[in-house]
């Protein structure tokens, strides 16, 4: 399978650019969409794309830097030359929350949460296609080899670049993603009227689901991978995992904070927080069983499967104690 | 505060803010600070309202689209309305639209430093012209993506760096073998067979050449068939070693290679001791996850081994793990960081050359010393455990836990071409194991002359025709990025003969 | 509620028509069937995107009449997802769509087999996509291995047969090569070697000849070698070999490059690959 869709003297145009590019283009048209039909001007989204691109491509590089090295020259090359090399995704989810932040310093809206809510649909879809892209290279394939002839297709597996079939993680990740975007659209369309309660925004809470699925969805998926990031001082703990745990321990910080502001400390809380450690444990022994023992990976990722759902239920449920319940029609 | 009460009109503030909220109930507004109001500021009246993003879209007539969710939201205010009085710690609604009704001088306050902050940000022409230069750098931006951003695996891939063959001494070597078929019958000329240095796989070797056997005469039968290999040389292994019970040893033969794995109790520590005598350096070799230095991808160090065709393989320095160390690879050098590791060079006569932590300090250095040894390939763990048959001690090591009882493995040159791979783990975790001293004193009693400590813990192991031998921690292989293995010079035409 | 449960099916189609339409119809179970009917799983997964695109707009505009997406940019947002699909199901089975190579191949191959002729291995490697050196600089290990190399290396010759065949990305020049074939000399080299030997027995004192225990002394049964070979080398072009090579090229970073071949390495090698 040729990777290049067209080339044209030097000019090379490879399919997972175009598709990358595609998947930006659609985020960037459904971000406006979703900003524009809410009272939203479409300037910011506007300025957003840019700025957006140039420091999630700078974070994603960085991140893929320090934990691949040996790949770059110096950290000037891996910056600057975009021609080669790969990208850690979790960069890109930072480097959108900073461009809106400086497109509110711009004066272009006053409600970054608001313009993140507007975006993370289109950042999931984006974040499916882009893992869609990795179908013309070798990356984000699994640990798991797939032997049987029957499987080696997809959606089971694909050809690595060193010509072994292994389960292919990243259409697993593109259908996992796909279904977070219609999740999160549909969630975005409901959150405009769901009221909620005390002094908690109404904005950013879009922004914040999409950051717990996205982390849910990358700390299993990273898991399976063959070709992970990995942290200097411990080469067993991928620097992904590490970003999407921290990212929901954070969400699970907030929403307690002001469930506990807006409700008062109640049994709610300790069993969610309860629930979310218990559930934080399972991934993490999970993650070191299969890390330990590979060939019990059907029943760790299973457990994974789970103790993530579960995570992401506690984190939904303390913002559900956050709103106000509406009758919907 | 009473300066900008001279200079605005309050009840033009309030009916402005009012205009905000939907209903605002308990709100009166104040009756101005100062008698003589003055006249309305200019300002207020026709400054244009900021940026339609805060504005809301209030000036529009209620359009049938937003009508539903406006229509619950007053279903909503009407329910709240209509509830009976709510208890003094509870707050109260908050229509969608109206903020928390404050005291109307904290209302001033905030509507005068919002409109402070508004005049702040850039004005609507400024956000005009930025918008006009935007359309056009995100249709840059995109196009940018779609030639300049293509992620590959993440590795410099095999196909992307080149090989380098040597014809020459393919030539050479084929003269050497003509002849000593000419002469074959007047006088013995040994055939040479070597595997090119490019190749990423050795030839496949011969199925019917391994075996397993608990008989010791066996073994010793096959040693015996191999003195043509062995030139001479004592091997180690020998019938009267404390072998586990029932243990399997493990061998392969061939006119260029002798394996024989087995499992013994040393100093009552569980070893697994690989001996390998080949014919040729380049018989021992280095092979990379993808065959790439700097690959993102890992594999289990049996996958590895069974791509390269491997007669008997172990887990290498694990370089992927670590930034520091010299790593040389198919005579490039790849990572230049010595001051911490000493680091062993294996040359195309398959001498293990030892280099101590930061003895070379320049690059350039190290490129001529790599150039003036024939080094092929590195390995940088260390640390030395036997030099010149000289028995080394480490008090302290950068890596690899060395004064922890732990798993190990290392390699060491008992002779010319000549080799031995140990490892030291539980067996069924009854036994202990060793720090990094006492494995180099066990590499040094089984005859070692040069002793090099690998990557120990769940790496370490020892694969024999595909399957790993040795007690690997946890029962389980980890994915690794390297190992190295000797495989056999035999073409595969030449299995028969 | 029915919306969304709608269009997470919808999704599903897609997804599911991508993963099986290709390998159903792209791959059999059976390795050594031919690779069939690709236009057909492309339509399939076209008309599936199409399906979805169309009934995803469908639920936009709906979506739009009661204001929660400005429709014009969300239908834009589909046609992109549905176009990047699309892209992505095309490439998978079609592979390159287009290509404009700059260049002839033929020149490629003219500066390789001139640079191998007059020993300019630099300039050779050069044209080379996969190796950065072939060790043709390097000296062999005894004169009987330079006689032989230097032989080699006067016998290279080379004729190009045909035009280029350009596919893409790809180029194919069929070339004769000529090389002088050491593996088709050695077959000579025994019976020479054995009527060297006779001759030497019979012009030299015994003690010259055998050692302690009646074999050859290693200078005996070298000279006699030695001889064979120089005999032999001084009509090298009884051994000449042709052979045909389809050299494959590559096109890369805007220049066409030899992907080297086991024939093409033999050639030369003298035949001492194989």
């Amino acid at each position: 399978m040729n990777p290049i869709f067209i080339s044209a003297g030097t000019t090379v145009i490879y399919y997972s650019g175009v598709i990358i590019a595609l998947a930006v283009a659609a985020c960037f048209a459904i971000s406006i969409s979703l900003y524009t039909s809410y009272a939203g001007n479409g300037r910011a989204m506007w300025l957003l794309l840019p700025i957006a691109v140039v420091l999630s491509l700078f974070f994603c590089r960085l991140i893929h830097w320090y934990c691949h090295a040996e790949q770059y020259k110096s950290i000037f090359g891996a910056l600057l030359n975009y021609s080669g090399g790969g990208y850690v995704l979790p960069g890109a989810v930072f480097g959108t929350w900073l461009a809106a932040v400086i497109v509110e310093k711009l004066g272009f809206t006053d409600n970054a949460p608001r313009l993140l809510d507007a975006v993370a649909p289109g950042g999931a879809l984006c974040v499916a296609l882009i893992r869609l892209s990795a179908l013309f290279n070798g990356s984000c394939r699994s640990k798991i080899a797939v032997e049987n002839p029957l499987l080696q297709r997809l959606p089971f597996a694909s050809q690595g670049s060193d010509g072994s079939y292994r389960f292919a993680t990243f259409f697993v990740q593109f259908i996992i993603m796909l279904a977070v975007f219609l999740a999160l659209y549909r969630f975005c369309c409901r959150s405009r009227s769901q009221p909620m309660k005390g002094d908690i925004g109404e904005d950013g809470h879009v922004a914040r689901m999409f950051l717990l699925l996205h982390s849910a969805v990358e700390l299993i998926m990273d898991s399976l991978r063959n070709d992970s990031s990995y942290m200097h001082f411990n080469g067993f703990v991928s620097i992904v995992q590490m970003i999407a745990a921290l990212s929901i321990l954070g969400l699970v910080i907030y929403y307690s904070v002001w469930s506990i502001r807006i409700n008062g400390r109640r049994p709610l809380h300790f069993i969610c927080w309860i629930v979310w450690f218990a559930s934080l444990a399972g991934v993490g022994l999970s993650e070191y069983f299969v890390q330990r023992h590979g060939d019990w990976y059907i029943r760790c990722y299973a457990i994974m499967a789970v103790s993530l759902v579960v995570m992401c239920y506690t984190v939904i449920r303390l913002y559900r104690s956050c709103c106000k319940a509406i009758r919907r029609e | 505060m009473s300066e900008h009460m001279n200079d605005y009109n309050i009840d033009d503030i309030l009916a402005e803010f009012a205009d905000y909220s939907e209903s605002i109930t308990s709100f009166e507004p104040s009756k101005p600070r100062t008698e003589s109001a003055k006249p309305q500021s200019p300002r207020l009246r026709s400054e244009p309202r900021p940026a339609a993003e805060a504005a809301r879209p209030r000036e529009k007539a209620p359009v049938p689209p937003k009508a539903e969710p406006r229509r619950e939201r007053e279903k909503s205010e009407e329910r709240e309305r209509n509830a009976p009085p709510r208890k003094k710690a509870e707050k109260p609604a908050v229509s969608r639209r109206v903020r928390e009704v404050k005291a109307p001088r904290e209302y001033i306050d905030e509507y005068l430093e919002k409109k402070k902050e508004r005049r702040r940000t850039a004005s609507g022409p400024v956000r005009t012209i930025v918008s006009l230069i935007c359309v056009p750098v995100v249709l840059a931006v995109l196009l940018w993506i779609t030639v300049n951003v293509h992620p590959d695996a993440g590795a410099v891939t095999a196909s992307s760096v080149r090989k380098t063959a040597n014809l020459v001494k393919t030539m050479d070597v084929f003269l050497n073998n003509v002849k000593s078929e000419a002469l074959g019958e007047l006088t013995y000329i040994r055939k040479l067979y070597t595997i090119p240095e490019e190749a990423v796989s050795a030839p496949r070797p011969n199925e019917a050449a391994f075996g397993v056997t608990t008989n010791m005469a066996e073994v010793q039968a096959v040693i015996d068939d191999a003195a043509d290999l062995l030139k001479g040389q004592t091997m180690v292994w020998n019938p009267n070693l404390d072998f586990y019970p029932d243990n399997n040893v493990y061998y392969y033969r061939d006119a260029t290679i002798l394996a024989i794995v087995w499992r013994e109790k040393i100093n009552n520590r569980s070893a697994t001791v690989a001996e390998i005598k080949v014919a040729d350096g380049s018989q021992l070799r280095r092979k990379l996850s993808e065959d790439a230095y700097g690959s993102s991808v890992q594999n289990y160090a049996s996958a590895l081994a069974d791509s390269a065709n491997a007669v008997v393989a172990m887990n290498a320095d694990f370089y992927g793990f670590r930034q520091i160390g010299v790593t040389v690879y198919n005579r490039q050098l790849f990572r230049f960081s010595p001051d911490k590791l000493d680091n062993c060079f294996i040359n195309s006569a398959g001498d293990m050359l030892f280099m101590k932590a930061g003895s070379i300090a320049d690059e350039y250095q190290m490129q001529q010393y790599i150039a003036d040894n024939d080094i092929l390939f590195s390995l940088s763990f260390g640390p030395i455990l036997v030099d010149n048959g000289v028995l080394q001690h480490c008090d302290s090591y950068p890596i690899g836990e060395m004064n922890l009882e732990y798993s190990r493995a290392g390699l060491g040159m008992v002779d010319d071409l000549h080799y031995l791979y140990m490892t030291v783990n539980h067996c069924n975790g009854q036994n202990p194991r060793c720090n990094v001293n006492e494995f180099g004193e066990l590499m040094y009693s089984k005859g070692c002359v040069k002793a090099y400590n690998l990557d120990g813990g769940q790496t370490s192991e020892i694969v024999f025709n595909g399957r790993p031998i040795n007690y690997i921690d946890f029962n389980a292989e980890r994915t690794v990025t390297d190992i190295i293995y000797f495989a056999t010079a035999l073409p595969e035409s030449e299995v028969s003969r | 509620m029915k919306n969304f449960k709608f269009s997470v099916c919808a999704a599903g189609t897609v997804c599911a028509s991508l993963c099986f339409a290709p390998s159903a119809f792209a791959q059999t179970f059976v390795d050594t069937a031919p690779v069939k009917e690709n236009g057909l799983s492309i339509a399939i997964i076209m008309l599936a995107v199409l399906v979805v695109c169309f009934t995803a707009m469908a639920f936009i505009v709906r979506q739009g009449k009661t204001g929660h997406a400005n429709v014009p940019w969300a239908i834009l947002a589909i046609l992109l997802a549905g176009i990047a699909l699309i892209i992505a199901a095309l490439g998978y089975n079609v592979g390159t769509v287009y290509t404009k190579p700059v260049g002839d191949p033929k020149d490629t191959v003219v500066d390789f087999f001139n640079a191998v002729k007059t020993g300019s291995y630099t300039t050779a490697y050069d044209c080379l996509s996969d190796y950065a050196g072939l060790g043709l600089e390097n000296a062999p290990e005894d004169e009987i291995g330079e006689a032989v190399y230097e032989a080699l290396k006067e016998s290279y010759d080379y004729t190009i047969m045909g035009s280029a065949t350009v596919s893409k990305l790809t180029a194919f020049i069929p070339v004769r090569v000529k090389y002088l074939d050491i593996g088709e000399l050695s077959r000579d080299i025994p019976e020479l070697v054995n009527s060297n030997i006779e001759k030497i027995v019979e012009e030299t004192p015994r003690n010259q000849i055998y050692d302690a225990d009646d074999r050859y002394l290693p200078e005996v049964t070298d000279r006699a070698y030695s001889q064979a070979v120089e005999k032999l080398l001084d009509r090298p072009e009884i051994y000449y070999a042709t052979e045909q090579i389809n050299v494959e090229l590559e096109y890369e970073n805007g220049q066409w490059y030899i992907v080297s071949d086991p024939a093409l390495l033999n050639a030369i090698s003298g035949g001492t690959l194989q």
